[in-house]
């Protein structure tokens, strides 16, 4: 198909006028001339010697001046006449571009003289059919990405720092954040486009930007154009940002019932204002942002809720009481928990002749429901405490505390009133429906200690036996939940640990630490469950030091790593 | 997580007679199967209640094949007493493990759960400041 090779290469300036085609091809005039489509006869050197009544409109000169000189043809066409004139075969695909604002495919065909006839097919509102298409797919992902990055962090202020800078690089050049107030002050989220992002909390006048009040309590946005960029305070424009403001955005956060702040986006004068099309887009994005940052904002709240009420529920520290080494050790069931269903608590004698009194327990349930009742159990055994002497009594009086009409939950616990006197330790122990405590002798025997009794909670009335037991140096008693002897485990997975194993490893405890049994005791439990489930797991070991009291001072005296556990968190191995 | 397959829970009445009615625990009674033990044995009692009045006097529990249970079991255990005894009707425990008894042991609580319920109650006329007259209703 060559074109140019059979016409020799010269301008001929188009003489005739322009309702009589050039060439005088009736058969070819026709063909185009009253063609739907704008159709130009472009000469050897470019310039348009013809064109059809519908491409009049969108070249003028074509139509007065019998011609339209090639430097006035448009860019995109001039290129692609001169690139079929050179390698003489149309391009692959069709070439396009725009004329007087609207867009044109161009197509060839060759014509006589050398010349090409070009025929034009607008495709304008396919274009923008795309265009819009195009926009909207990347506004989804964007949406998609917002909701990604929001989702994965329940933490406020990342939560605030991500909106703010997704804000600020795909919907204006900057944007900030205002959140609720937190007494008069609030905090201020700023970014701009590729920059940091900072916060502030500050004390603003939120009257003093149109909308602003009203976002705030969460009615709609207040339409772009009434806000005046020149009547904005300084505070809202972000730190450092360059040229005056052009448009701005306000809308609030929607958040659960009540808002989680107001987005106010910011594009410099230098860039067009905001369409409808970005503000609706504007409230969609506000309406992600703002369900992420108050489900952020709620859980911050249960989580301070949470952390308010479990400092009155963890375990305590222990350490040494009047000559006599406490250690306790606590894994709740779920090892995300700190709480659970299992309690001890260490309450010493005013003196070293009063008794100290300890108690270890276990309420029937886990978690957060069963730390609440242990809250109840551990206030009123602290109030009982003047009557610790009587054990039979304390039980009765927390019997009658927890006795509810609604429910049977119960709990089993053992108390000990302890008191050290001339090197032995004497104890006075109770179990009210628990598993009796367990002696550790100096020789390596385990005994149970013989204690029985009924559950608190549940029963009428209560009634337990006590045991008394001495604790030579060396010697220890450990108070345990059944979490530990039913810890079901071992190499085949389903073994309980048991009674058994229990007293085997205790037997290997005698002489040691209180410290070290119960981390021995906690360790060995763990080992056997393996991965597996298990109930809350508690300890507490009552020990005669060893080395009896005048030794161990000597040794705690003048190196204070090497002392008595004071102030370590009991239970550290076991979480 | 654990290799053992455990027991599917259920509860399955065996027999029922107007004074009577036989229940059979099977799997673990614990943590996760004891709401579900209580709303099976109080829709049992609902029944028989419709079914013959106020009439029950002794619900026997076949423990033979009741696998482990845990504080929350005997929970729902002494819950069920808490209604059952009021309504003159005796629980009875049959052919219980020995971790069940072990575990009744250890909490004191045999004797109060099989206590022998007043058989009056219902039947001749009742006095009037008694509760669990409804044995089917009330004590929720």
């Amino acid at each position: 198909m060559g074109y140019a090779q059979r016409v020799p290469l010269f301008v001929t300036p188009s003489p005739g006028a322009p309702d009589s085609p050039r060439g005088g091809g009736v058969s070819v005039s026709a063909a185009w001339s009253d063609a739907p489509y704008p159709v130009l006869v472009v000469d050897g050197d470019g310039d348009v010697v013809d064109a059809n009544e519908a491409a009049r409109p969108l070249f003028p000169l074509a139509a007065d001046a019998g011609g339209l000189p090639a430097e006035d043809l448009p860019l995109w066409l001039a290129d692609a006449h001169r690139r079929l004139r050179t390698s003489g075969t149309p391009e692959p695909g069709a070439v396009s571009g725009t004329v007087a604002g609207r867009t044109f495919e161009a197509h060839p065909s060759p014509g006589e003289d050398g010349d090409v006839v070009w025929w034009l097919v607008e495709n304008t509102d396919l274009r923008l059919a795309e265009d819009a298409l195009r926009t909207e797919r990347e506004r989804t992902e964007l949406l998609a990405r917002v909701s990604g990055v929001l989702l994965s962090s329940l933490n406020v202020d990342r939560c605030t720092e991500v909106t703010a800078r997704m804000a600020a690089d795909h919907l204006a050049d900057a944007a900030v954040i205002v959140a609720p107030a937190q007494g008069r002050r609030h905090p201020l989220t700023y970014a701009q486009v590729g920059g940091t992002v900072t916060q502030e909390l500050t004390q603003i006048d939120p009257s003093s930007v149109p909308g602003l009040a009203e976002a705030l309590q969460g009615f709609p946005p207040v339409p772009t154009r009434w806000i005046d960029p020149e009547c904005l305070p300084g505070w809202v424009i972000p730190p450092g940002f360059r040229g005056p403001i052009g448009s701005v955005i306000v809308t609030p956060l929607p958040g659960h019932g009540a808002p989680a702040g107001v987005l106010i986006l910011l594009r410099s004068s230098t860039h067009r204002a905001f369409t409808d099309g970005e503000e609706v887009f504007a409230r969609l994005f506000a309406a992600r942002a703002g369900a992420a940052l108050s489900a952020a904002h709620l859980y911050a709240e249960q989580v301070s809720i949470t952390a308010t009420l479990l400092q009155e529920l963890l375990p305590p520290r222990l350490e040494r009481v009047h000559g006599v080494e406490y250690a306790g050790a606590y894994r709740a069931s779920q090892d995300h928990e700190r709480v659970g269903g299992d309690f001890y608590d260490v309450h010493p004698g005013t003196d070293p002749s009063k008794e100290t009194f300890a108690v270890l327990g276990d309420v029937a349930g886990k978690g957060l429901e069963a730390a609440v009742l242990t809250g109840k159990i551990r206030s009123v055994l602290h109030a009982l405490l003047p009557l610790s002497g009587d054990h039979q009594q304390v039980l009765t009086l927390l019997n009658e505390a927890l006795l509810t009409s609604h429910h049977t939950r119960y709990a089993s616990l053992v108390m000990a009133s302890v008191r050290r006197r001339s090197g032995l330790v004497r104890l006075r122990l109770t179990s009210a429906g628990h598993l009796p405590p367990l002696i550790v002798r100096g020789d390596g025997r385990v005994e149970a200690a013989g204690t029985t009794g009924q559950i608190v909670g549940a029963l009428p009335r209560v009634a337990a036996r006590s045991a008394e037991v001495v604790l030579a140096p060396g010697e220890t008693c450990l108070l345990y939940t059944d979490g530990i002897t039913d810890a079901r485990g071992g190499p085949l997975g389903d073994q309980l640990y048991g009674e058994d194993r229990l007293r085997r490893v205790l037997g290997e405890c005698a002489r040691m630490p209180a410290e070290a049994v119960v981390e021995r005791v906690q360790m060995l439990a763990a080992q056997w469950l393996g991965g597996g489930r298990h109930d809350d797991m508690a300890t507490l070991a009552i020990t005669n030091p060893a080395g009896g009291r005048g030794a161990l001072h000597i040794v705690s005296g003048p190196d204070d790593a090497t002392g008595t556990g004071r102030g370590r968190r009991p239970g550290g191995g076991g979480r | 997580m654990t290799a053992c397959q455990p027991v599917q829970f259920s509860l399955v009445t065996r027999a029922s007679s107007d004074h009577t009615m036989e229940l059979a625990i099977r799997g673990d009674l614990d943590y996760d199967t004891g709401d579900e033990f209580l709303t099976a044995v109080n829709g049992a009692l609902d029944t028989h209640a419709e079914r013959y009045g106020p009439s029950l006097r002794h619900l026997h529990v076949d423990c033979a094949e009741l696998t482990a249970i845990d504080s929350i079991g005997l929970s729902a255990l002494l819950a069920l007493r808490r209604r059952t005894h009021p309504a003159g009707v005796t629980l009875h425990f049959h052919r219980r493990p020995v971790h069940f008894v072990r575990m009744l042991e250890v909490t004191g609580t045999a004797d109060h759960l099989v206590e022998r319920a007043d058989d009056t109650v219902g039947t001749a006329a009742p006095p009037e400041d008694r509760t669990g007259t409804a044995p089917a209703s009330g004590q929720r």
